[in-house]
């Protein structure tokens, strides 16, 4: 019997709308040669933008549009909102699945020769549709404000910038400012989610309408076609069957391969190879092959030309065959235009920066610190297959070492803890010492808080000690005779000060003491303090310079026994106890009462408002950080205790990490560690002290984000671990196999029994 | 749309009997995706509850000098987290200091609507729909369904520290938002 209520209905409401016809000549569109799910690809497509536009929509109630607040928005919404990991990831994995479906839809057009009269308007709508998908993955990455997203928009607005005659103009009007920030994200934004959705929903609507004027092509053999399929349920059943398969694939995508947390946007960071996103990689990959002034061909010329190729492809290959073994010549030049697309972006992929190659120092150990396998494990390899083919040089390894943590090369005596370079030229230290000394340092001193740098190979050392060797002495170090004294008499006056005091600057005391009268980061104390709080009389000056260890056996001073005759050892000591009247020189603007109430408490203070507490840090990122900035004193893999180090005193094990200091809750647990990588801690037990990174500016709040990642991962603590997810992703993903199986289980007996029956 | 006329489908039962349960599966695993994503998208908008987070009491600053017995509106400010922004909010309050230790707190809020109530000639008025409250708290006039709603109070070394609350409007029992 019919429902005689609903006839009612529909019939009101079509008599009125024409919407029930509509729908009915909709679904009861005939398919020549019958369905396939060779068609599916086309809903596929609609079923994808589906979710996109909902879960997009959804994102919205979250997200923010600012550059302080679209990182920890984000990242709020994945870790602390309900099922937020799985609408930002379906959306995430959804845009790249969404490109790739659309290629094979193209493909398979292509394939079928579908483009052919009368379908050209269908196709030349595709294409539009391409460069709006295009535009989409273009502007999406931009938003998360993270480090991969940063670049990805820096690179694309750069490419688009370089295009002759309108590239300014383009560049100015995605900018919005004379560089990357707030202006360009918001820009993103509003083509992200007002401007492009908008015109593939009009594009979608137009490709949907011109392609039912005259439907499925349908098979190239004239006796496959005459065989009738239908739209509904057909056709839809196997449309809903593939979605089906999408939406179970998104959801593992989702679970097990989460987007990655790359850390907050930093324009400073020179650790990352800006990169497009993964779509626009051939592209970049051609800029690379097209220096200088050929470029232009790159920016605008290839986008042009594969265009305009797509585009003129139903006027150029205008013979109605369709089968494709018959059209052997665009066939293959159309699968080869595939092939280099792809291989170009397999290019693009691996490729990484000579900078960032050159961070990286040494694959294997790289490996060990993050235990994990990192992208691309055989980085030469890489190199080579990217063209870059370049010597590392000494100046580099300096700088990518870590070496500029500890020393300088200014030829000025600064506050770090090793000795400037420059200066210690005046030391005149032979090949073989400071090839020893990077290898082994504690075969100089025992006390030595140098690191070993045992690891490198003996190319790099030689390149660090040529580096080393070539360095100038900015002013020669030109030592006074000393002045005429005569025998016996004990003169201290003026012209004996002086003289110590070029001794005290020439034989290395600056290294590690200062003369200011307020502390310094320097290992030694600042003299001109501890002078006038200890008043040492001439004795204890001696053997402190002579054999420093009878006061300290833990003092890490070395002895100037052989570096001091007589004469100067007693001008040093006239100098330094001249120190007990002489006036501290006024504290640089930028040292803040704090680093003295700091030194002396002994406790950080939390006065500073920075913080990066907030930001989910990239702990692989943070580990490059770690082996550059901190291995020095807390050792590899943050533990001290890794044989062949040398720990210095006083430093804390970071693997394990203090049972007060740690703690399961991951933002807990970055609040503990926070304020000592922000203001540093003195050290109380005569080691280098924690330098105070973060009031510094040495290191930015996103890189002492990623810092924290990396500790807490050494502890057994997830950065990005998901505090409220619903159900859990894996536990969601096993639950939709598992209900689905069953219910698919269930209808499979209910079907046998039928037909067992014959019901 | 298609220009020639629809070819007829074959209405052999056993085909009507297949398209029915294409049309069943179809509907079922559209269902299926439907309820997978509608209960996330559903659990994604509902709030995470606040219960005991903001439980604190924070100091009104001068108290001390406060008047006894006259009913005075008191502001104070307190940092307010809510999800990933953390700022300052600046709460109001009207107090009565009977003694250095003892007080009545009421929330700024008339019961009947949530809105701002005044203290003119020794009564409460609110101006949005004319409840009017005597000092006690209690409604003398007007829609208002219950008294004013008392805040948590205590008073430690002479100094007033207030514990911020939010109640239902609109109904005579008085319930925490």
């Amino acid at each position: 019997m019919k429902k005689p209520v609903l006839d009612t209905v529909k019939n009101w409401v079509d008599e009125r709308t024409g919407l029930v016809k509509f729908f009915t000549e909709f679904l009861h569109e005939e398919i020549p040669g019958g369905t396939r799910f060779s068609y599916t690809l086309g809903s596929a497509c609609m079923f994808l933008l589906t979710l996109q536009i909902v879960t997009g929509i959804w994102q919205l109630f979250y997200y923010v549009p600012t550059i302080d607040y679209a990182y920890s928005s984000l990242s709020y919404l994945r870790l602390q909102v309900p099922y937020g990991w799985l609408i930002h990831g379906i959306h995430y994995w959804g845009g790249t699945l969404f490109t790739i479906i659309v290629g094979l839809h193209a493909l398979r057009v292509f394939i079928w020769g579908s483009y052919k009269k009368p379908r050209e308007m269908v196709w030349l709508i595709g294409i539009l549709l391409i460069l709006i998908t295009a535009l989409f993955m273009f502007t999406g990455p931009v938003l998360p404000w993270d480090k991969n997203g940063y670049w990805a928009g820096q690179v694309g607005i750069g490419i688009a910038g370089s295009v002759p005659l309108v590239g300014s103009f383009t560049q100015s009007i995605l900018q919005g400012a004379d560089k990357m920030g707030q202006m360009a994200l918001l820009r993103m934004y509003v083509l992200h989610v007002a401007i492009l959705p908008a015109a593939i929903a009009a594009f979608v609507m137009l490709h949907l309408i011109a392609f039912r004027k005259y439907g499925e092509s349908g098979p190239w053999d004239e006796k496959k076609r005459k065989k009738i399929g239908y739209f509904w349920p057909e056709q839809i059943f196997k449309d809903v069957v593939v979605s089906l398969l999408i939406f179970i694939l998104l959801v593992f995508l989702s679970a097990f391969f989460p987007s990655p947390f790359s850390g907050l946007a930093d324009p400073m960071d020179t650790l990352i190879t800006p990169k497009p996103a993964w779509n626009f990689l051939f592209l970049y990959q051609i800029l690379k092959f097209l220096p200088g002034p050929l470029e232009p061909l790159g920016t605008a010329g290839a986008p042009l030309v594969i265009v305009l190729l797509f585009a003129s492809l139903p006027f150029v290959d205008s013979s109605p065959e369709k089968n494709p073994f018959k059209r052997g010549f665009v066939i293959s030049c159309g699968l080869a235009f595939v092939g280099v697309i792809l291989y170009l972006t397999y290019l693009g992929f691996i490729y990484r920066s000579p900078a960032e190659v050159s961070q990286m120092d040494h694959p294997n150990q790289m490996v060990v610190l993050t235990n994990k396998k990192l992208p691309d494990m055989d980085l030469e390899k890489a190199m080579l297959a990217a063209n870059v083919k370049r010597k590392v040089t000494g100046k580099e390894l300096f700088k990518t070492l870590g070496c500029t943590e500890c020393h300088t090369i200014t030829g000025l005596a600064s506050n770090k803890q090793g000795p400037d370079l420059v200066m210690a030229k005046g030391n005149n230290r032979s090949h073989q010492w400071l090839h020893d000394q990077i290898v082994d340092p504690q075969s100089h001193n025992p006390r030595t808080i140098m690191p070993p740098f045992s690891h490198l190979s003996q190319e790099k050392v030689e390149l660090l000690v040529n580096f080393i060797e070539s360095l100038k002495p900015a002013t020669p170090v030109v030592l006074v005779a000393p002045p005429v004294v005569a025998q016996g008499s004990n003169d201290n006056g003026a012209a004996m000060i002086k003289y110590g005091e070029q001794l005290f600057n020439a034989k290395g005391c600056v290294q590690c003491h200062t003369v200011q009268g307020y502390p310094s980061n320097k290992p030694g104390p600042d003299l001109i303090l501890a002078i006038k709080k200890d008043m040492p009389n001439t004795d204890w000056l001696k053997t402190q310079l002579m054999t420093p260890q009878a006061h300290n056996p833990l003092s890490i001073m070395p002895s100037f026994a052989n570096r001091l005759n007589d004469s100067e050892l007693n001008a040093v000591i006239v100098f330094l106890k001249s120190l007990s009247t002489r006036k501290a020189t006024p504290m640089p603007a930028g040292m803040s009462a704090s680093t003295e109430a700091q030194a002396s408490s002994g406790v950080p203070t939390n006065s500073s408002a920075v913080s990066s507490v907030g930001i989910i840090g990239d702990k692989e990122h943070g580990a490059i950080l770690f082996h550059q900035s901190c291995i020095m004193c807390h050792g590899p893999h943050g533990n001290p205790l890794t044989p062949g180090f040398n720990h210095p005193k006083g430093v804390p094990s970071l693997n394990p990490i203090d049972r007060n200091v740690f703690n399961a809750d991951p933002q807990t647990f970055v609040l503990h560690i926070d304020q000592f990588i922000q203001h540093g801690i003195p050290n109380t037990e005569g080691g280098p002290n924690m330098p105070n990174f973060g009031d510094s500016h040495a290191l930015t709040q996103a890189q002492i984000a990623d810092l924290e990642a990396y500790v807490l991962s050494l502890n057994g603590v997830d950065r990005t671990q998901i505090m409220n997810p619903g159900i859990e992703p894996k536990e969601f993903f096993y639950m939709i196999v598992t209900i689905f199986s069953a219910v698919l289980l269930i209808a499979g007996m209910f079907w046998f029994l039928m037909k067992l029956l014959k019901i | 749309m298609t220009n020639h006329t629809p070819t007829p489908r074959s209405q052999e039962p056993e085909d009507i009997q297949k398209r029915n349960f294409i049309k069943g599966a179809t509907a079922a695993i559209l269902g299926f995706i439907t309820l997978f994503l509608t209960i996330p998208f559903v659990s994604f908008l509902i709030p995470s509850s606040n219960e005991g987070k903001n439980k604190k009491f924070v100091k009104v600053p001068n108290f001390p000098s406060l008047t006894i017995g006259a009913p005075t509106k008191m502001t104070f400010q307190d940092v307010d987290v809510q999800a990933f922004i953390t700022s300052n909010i600046v709460y109001d309050i009207w107090v009565i200091k009977h003694a250095p230790d003892k007080a009545t707190v009421y929330s700024p809020l008339c019961p009947h609507l949530n809105c701002r109530y005044t203290f003119v000639d020794s009564e409460f008025k609110c101006p949005c729909h004319g409840s009017v409250f005597n000092e006690n708290g209690k409604c003398i006039g007007g829609p208002s369904p219950r008294p004013l709603d008392t805040l948590a109070y205590k008073i430690e070394g002479g100094e007033l520290f207030v514990q911020w609350d939010l109640f239902k409007a609109g109904i005579p029992e008085k319930v925490e938002v």
